[in-house]
Parts: C-alpha cells; structure tokens; sequence
C-alpha cells in the first residue's frame, strides 16, 4: 500500500440559486445547516433566547432609537387588529407600552412596518401596497411621549399653509435627510405615487412640495431605498435606479439596473457600504453600481428541500446582520439563508432552518456606559393629593403633590398629565418641571370647569419616560402615579351693558319676543361646552321663577324668547351653570327689572303754538328715537289735564321718522296740561309698547 | 457601543435575542455539516479511503452521526458519543473545554460464513463528510467541528487535484 495522507475537507460552499439548497453537490441529500463557519471548522450557531414575551400576536419591527441608546419595538394584535409600540431597553429585558399606532381594517393583510430614527423622533411607515388600504405615516416623539401623524404641505402653492397627512410607504434616513416612499407630487390630489422618493429638509421632519424624485415607470412601485457606497439606491421589483450627490443642490437621480430589482421591502441590509439584497433570482450585492450575484458560483440544480415548499409569502422575508458573527441573513419564516462574511475574500454560505417562525429583527445599540436594561429613570413619583383651586377666569389651578420614590441621577423631570372626562379630551401634558429629590408640588390651569380630571405624573431623564411609564395612556401607568379631582363650576356673569341700559329686546314673532344677552363681557369668553346655561325669569319681582328649558349659552350673544303674555312687564333674570357631569353654579341674578318692550324717547316737549284754543305741539329731536329706529316705530301722546284730572284728549300717534305733532286738548277750563307720551313698536302685526314718560308741564286756559 | 440582534415571532410576540444559549425559544435543533467534495487525486484520479479525523470541541456529552459520502454516495453512518466535562449551560470557558480526537475508520468487513473475511476500503475520486447532531430530548449544546481529515491514498493520479 502507499503512502497515506490526510486531507482536510472544507465546510460551506455557496447557495444553489435554483433549489435553495446550500451545497455544491446535486447528487447531496444534505446540506449545511445551523452553523457558524469560522477557520475552516463549523459550529453549532447560538440560539433565541426570549427575552420578553408581550401580550400580541407577532412582533412586526424591531428598531433602534439610537440617540436614547433604546429600541422600539412593534407588535400586531391579529384580535384588535392593533399595530402597537414598546419602547424596549437596549437588551431587551426591559419594554414599556406606548401606544396604538394604527388599527387596521378587516380586509388589511398581516402588516409590514418599516421605520427611521430621525431627528430623535421614530418615524413609522405601514409598508402596504394597496395604497387604499395603507395607514397613515406616523411620529413617535420620546420627548413629549406621542404618536402623531406625519404631515406635510406637499402641495403648491403653500400659501396659505394645507398640510396633509403622508401615507409613505416605506422611510429611512440617509445623511442628514429622511427619505421616504411611495406617496405623492407636488399636485393636490394626486397622491398615490408610488414610484415617488421624497426627501426632507436636512435635519428636519419638513418635507417640500418640489423635493422629489420619480423613479422609473409611473405605478412601478419603489420598494426599498438603501445606502451603497456613496449613494443611495432605489428598488423596485425588477429595476434599481441611484440617487446620487449629498445636498439639494447635488441630489440627482438616475437608472443603476433595468433587469435586478428587489423581492420585497425588507429584504435588503447594508454591511460597510456594501448592500445586500435578494432579487427576484436570488441573492445579490452592490456597492453602489451594478449588482453581483452571490449564488453565480454554485449555479447547480438539485431537488428542493421539502421544507422549502412551506415557505412563508417571501414578500414577509427580511434581512438582518448579526454584527457578532459578521452574517447576513435572508430569513423567511422559518428559514434563513445565510452569507458568512467572516472571512474576507472566502465569504460561504449556509442554511439555517429556525424552530420557531420569525417575521422581524433589528439590531439595537446599548449606550456607552452601560446602562442597557434602564429606560429613562429608575425613580419614579406617587402622586399623593391633588389640589384645585377656586375658578379664576376661565381657568382652574391644579396642584399636584408628589413623593419622589427611588434617588434621581440628575436632570430629571417631572411631568403632569391631565385629561378631564368631557367627551373627546384627550390626555395632555400640563406641565414640566426639574423633578425634585423627596418630592414637591407641580401646578397648572386647566380650562374645563365642573368636570372629573384624571391627573398623573411621571419622571422622564433626556426626554425618555420610566419603564412603565412609557404608554401614551397614563391610564397604564402605575395606578400609585394617578388621582382624580373634579373642577369647580363659576357663577355666570351676564353683561347688562350690552344695549343701553337693558339686555337688547326684540320682536321676533307676532306671538313672542326676546331678550338678546351678552355673556361674560368680552374680556373672558367663557363658552364653556362642558356647561349648560340654565335661565330663568321672574315676572312677580323674583317671587317665582320659570326656567326656560333647553335654553344654553349656544352663542354669546344668546336671545331668550317670551311669549305675549309676558308683554309690557317688568322682567327679572337670573342664571346659573351645570356641567355635564351635573356640577352647578351659584345663580347670578341681574340687579336690575327689565321692561319687556321697547324703550321710551329720551325726551320730549310740550308748547303752545297759538295756532288755537288749547292746541298745543308736542316735539323730539331725530336723535330721541331708538337707536335703529325704523318704520316699525312710532310715538304715541296723550294730553293730560289736571283739572278735572282726566285726560283731556285721545291718544294720537305719528310715525317714525316725524319729529313733533300736533294736538288738540279737546276744550278750555282746565289748569295745566302736560304730555304724556310712549313709543310703540309694531312688528309681525304685533304692537308693543314703551313704558310712559311724561313732558313738560304748560298752563290749561284757553 | 454594543451591538445585539433580536428577532420577533411570528406567531407569539416573542422578543428573541441572537446568541444566546442553544435553543431557539426553548426548542431544540440540530448542526448538520456536510463538507465541500474534494478529490484528492484529481477529477480523473481515484484514491481509496481508510478513514475520517474528526477533532470536536465540546463541554457537554454529545452524540454524532458522522457520514462518508463517496462520488456521491453515502456510506454507512456510525455514531458515537463523548463525554462531557461536566458544564452545563455555560459559561463556556475555554479551559472547561473538551477537545476530542475521533477517528472513524472506513474499512467494510466482507463475511463469509460467519467469519470476517477480509476488510475493503471504498474507493473513488470524491470524497464529502457529514456530520451530524443527534440532540433529541437533552437539549442543545455547545459543539464545534474544528477539522475533519480523510485519510487516503491516490491509487490514480491525475495532473492536479480538485478542492484541495
């Protein structure tokens, strides 16, 4: 026999783009699965270890918030249909609820979620292709603890100001710009672009009507933006173009691939400038330029692995780097492909089956420090009393009382949340504060009055709430951080200064008329939507009150009606508030009886103008009548005598816009005589009446 | 700045991080390693085959199937089992670790009435290995095939050898 030798046998090889299988062999019936490859040798790859279970049904992204050393973490309730973010630690160990960012319809399909870190804000993209179905863009800001939609003035011209709500479907950033895609030009109207890649002011979370690029085919939709190199790449489904340059004035876009495009949205990641990304033909990479095929080598048929046929829809695959072992993954469901770049120049492939189906990774990054299982601070307040004070204006003060639980690091706030229980409120911060070290007080107005307010408070450090305090619902913050309070309902204030002297009267039917009220003066409007404005008038001096149902301060001013009956009347008012949860004010009641009628001239004269035994003539100035006089008013006068003490003539009345009459006493022998006089208003068919003023007084011969 | 990798599930809500342990949220799996094919006399070469080196790093007791594939065709499969040195779990240290030597020879007895007769090498001109887990209920745990070397001997010898 010869000489033996030994041989070593390399592990790994490459992917076959046909079968997916990772071997070099087409006559193999194995392949090379759950390894690491390092040196020539292979080991048994690392698990998933569960670091938190939260109570959904899928984790649907996973994403780094880089500037607060945290992550974020998205699940998707498939009962609610809820698309929900957790603000997670950056191992992991540690996530706090923020709140829904969409619910989803029936009829939406299991989502996709892209999102960016950008301008310390998380900014969420629903990653749906039907742009019918797609959910608005929405912003996570740690700061202020809320997620709103992402709006833009998209459309010329911007003055005045039209911000919309954006439906990309897909963001990331690149430089000093968020980039998005898939929604919109600069038309109104015109919004379901999908081959559209839009880009941000530097630095800001503002995007232009103009600031756009159109990537290939019209409807063609752009799937996936990424960086290579020292540009940015745009994907399609069968097509690649490049966006190129580094400001506005450089940015510039142009075809890269017209054959290579990308399966789906997710399955892209960039490793050192170098994009990794898997086409509809398989595996593939780009620096910038024109990819290369990572499977070309092994380009072997062979039978299918059977799990394989259990693939999920490849459009929910998504690639990941796993920095520790430097391997790309291509993952679907359970399956992953990966490309073991460990070895510079000698990069393998090999298969990973999972046991568990995956629909999402990230990779977060700890802070420098340490400090990886904290979120925001570790103290935390209870809220130990809360005080509100009397109304003041149109504000009540509210004061919370708290003890701080736990030691601060430094640089804490404490903030309060109020949210009253009038439909439609929503939660609000009230206030901020440097949160104190034993605890303190904090303070602010809230503008609902006789209403229940649930009040908590919280500690945030740089922005970033407690664990457990992380919700957009302080109702899911721990109860000992929350209290309740009602407000106080003030006494209303009608202004009587509103029409001369009186609230203004008015015929407004031939069976009633009203009174015009001004509510509050004009310093504190006060229409308070929470309170119902009761009224009631008095006909007997304030003896008995009858409430005019139903009738609330709608407007300011508000007109209550009368009927007839209550004509020609001293009227007494008086008001007061309730709320809708049934606090009520005191009554105001105005200090003055008002007549209901209209008001009398300011003067009047009498005099003799020789014309005739006992004729006399009764003047007024244009300026006595009322003002708005019109042709509905006219004055009535009667002559009085004091001897025999009767009146002495009929009442004669001349209209508006006369200024005197003349008038017969009717015979000689009396003493004096004197004027008395009335307007009358005459409306509907309808006759109301002035109380009585008397004239001067003339002597009565003849 | 340190870096982690989590993946979510599909079907729970389940945060899982990248490396750690070796169960995937509880559930076992299996390495399974099958080599590059060499041919160590050339594609129009043939050698014959008298073993396998297997150099194997682990802590725990394991079990192989270790299997030859020549031109293609798998041989027989032979397990065997090592012993542990005890840790379980991790940390896994490198001092604590067991590095095992394991030569799996490739000879096939010809029996004839009972009696070993005579004892063949396979003989071929591409040679693979696979090697293979057999965790079952024990869990996984850590294991690395650091080296496998095929014995041989060029009986044909072509210009330059393949895979080599």
């Amino acid at each position: 026999m010869g000489l033996r030798t030994k041989l070593p046998l390399p592990f790994g090889g490459g992917l076959d783009r046909y079968s997916g299988t990772a071997v070099a062999e087409s006559a193999a019936y194995r392949d090379l699965r759950n390894v690491h490859l390092r040196q020539g040798g292979a080991e048994l790859r690392g698990g998933l270890g569960l670091v938190n279970d939260l109570a959904h049904d899928a984790i649907v992204g996973i994403f780094p918030i880089r500037s607060e050393g945290i992550g974020a973490v998205i699940t998707y309730d498939t009962v609610t249909r809820d698309v929900t973010l957790y603000l997670s630690s950056a191992d992991g160990t540690v996530v706090s609820l923020v709140g829904v960012v969409w619910t989803l319809a029936a009829d939406n399909a299991f989502p996709r979620v892209l999102a960016a870190d950008f301008n310390d804000r998380l900014v969420i993209a629903h990653d749906e292709p039907i742009y019918s179905k797609r959910r608005v863009t929405r912003v996570y800001d740690p700061g202020a603890g809320t997620i709103v939609n992402l709006q833009a003035d998209l459309y010329l011209p911007t003055v005045p100001p039209t911000p919309v709500d954006v439906f990309f479907r897909g963001v990331m950033t690149y430089l000093n710009y968020l980039v998005g895609w898939g929604y919109g030009s600069e038309n109104a109207g015109d919004d379901n672009r999908a081959e559209v890649v839009r880009i941000s002011k530097p630095g800001e979370l503002i995007f232009l009507p103009e600031h756009y690029f159109i990537a290939g085919t019209r409807g063609d939709p752009v799937l996936r933006c990424a960086e290579a190199g020292q540009v940015l790449t745009v994907s399609k489904p069968s097509s690649r173009a490049v966006i190129e340059g580094y400001d506005r004035a450089t940015f510039g876009i142009r075809p890269l691939d017209r054959f290579f495009g990308i399966l789906a949205s997710r399955l892209s990641v960039t490793v050192g400038g170098v994009e990794y990304f898997w086409s509809g033909e398989g595996p593939r990479r780009s620096v910038g330029g024109l990819s290369e095929d990572l499977g070309l080598p092994l380009d072997l048929g062979g039978p299918a692995p059977s799990e394989l046929a259990t693939l999920t829809d490849p459009t929910y695959g998504f690639a990941c780097y796993r920095p520790d072992r430097r391997e790309v993954e291509f993952v679907f469901g359970k399956w992953a492909y990966v490309y073991h770049l460990g070895e510079v120049g000698a990069e393998r492939w090999s298969y990973r089956p999972y046991a568990v189906e995956l629909a999402s990774a990230g990779v977060l990054y700890e802070s420098d420090g340490g400090g990886a299982s904290a979120i925001g601070t570790a103290a935390f307040p209870t809220l130990d009393s809360l005080v509100i004070g009397a109304p003041a204006g149109d504000v009540s003060l509210l004061t919370a009382n708290y003890t701080t639980v736990g030691g601060l690091t430094g640089g804490e706030q404490i903030e309060l949340w109020a949210k009253s229980r009038y439909a439609g409120d929503l939660w609000v911060r009230i206030a901020t504060a440097a949160a104190n070290p034993v605890g303190g007080a904090i303070a602010a107005n809230v503008a609902r009055f006789g209403i229940t307010y649930d009040v908590a408070v919280r500690f945030t450090l740089v922005g970033i709430p407690g664990s457990g305090y992380t919700s957009s619902n302080p109702l899911d913050w721990p109860v000992a951080s929350r209290a309740i309070g009602t407000t106080q309902v003030p006494a209303p204030v009608i202004n009587e200064g509103f029409f001369g002297a009186a609230p203004a009267w008015s015929r407004v039917s031939g069976v009633a008329h009203g009174f015009t009220f001004q509510r509050d003066g004009t310093a504190t409007p006060a229409l308070h939507p929470e309170l119902l404005s009761i009224f009631e008038h008095s006909t007997d001096g304030g003896g008995s009150w009858t409430a005019h149902a139903g009738a609330a301060l709608a407007a300011n001013p508000t007109q209550l009606d009368l009927a007839n009956g209550d004509s020609s009347r001293l009227i007494n008012w008086r008001t007061k508030d309730v709320s809708t949860e049934g606090v009520a004010s005191a009554y105001f009641t105005l200090a003055n009886s008002y007549w209901a009628g209209p008001p009398n001239l300011a003067n009047l004269t009498l005099d003799d103008p020789a014309t005739g035994p006992m004729h006399f003539h009764v003047a007024w100035t244009g300026a006595d009548w009322p003002a708005g006089a019109d042709a509905n008013w006219s004055v009535g006068v009667v002559i009085h005598s004091y001897t025999p003490g009767t009146n002495s003539s009929a009442e004669g009345f001349t209209a508006y816009p006369a200024t005197d009459l003349f008038i017969d006493a009717g015979g000689c022998g009396y003493n004096f005589v004197e004027a008395i006089y009335r307007t009358r208003w005459t409306q509907f068919g309808a006759s109301d009446y002035s109380p009585t003023a008397t004239s001067n007084v003339l002597p009565g011969n003849c | 700045m340190r870096k982690r990798l989590f993946f979510g599930t599909r079907d729970a809500a389940h945060l899982l991080e990248a490396g750690v342990g070796f169960l995937d949220d509880g559930l076992i799996y299996n390495v399974l390693a099958k080599t590059d094919r060499v041919a160590p006399g050339g594609t129009a070469g043939e050698c014959v085959f008298t073993s396998l080196y297997l150099s194997i790093v682990h802590f725990s007791a394991v079990s192989c199937r270790v299997t030859p594939i020549i031109d293609g065709v798998a041989q027989a499969a032979q397990v065997f089992a090592l012993s542990g040195t005890g840790v379980v779990g991790g940390p896994f240290l490198e001092v604590d670790r067991k590095v095992d030597k394991v030569e799996v020879g490739l000879s096939v007895p010809l029996i004839v009435g009972g009696i070993e007769r005579l004892r063949t090498y396979p003989r071929g001109t591409w040679v693979q290995a696979l090697v293979e887990t057999t965790f079952e209920v024990g869990g996984s745990s850590y294991i690395r095939f650091d080296e496998i070397d095929v014995e041989h001997e060029i009986v044909v010898a072509a210009a330059q050898p393949v895979g080599v």
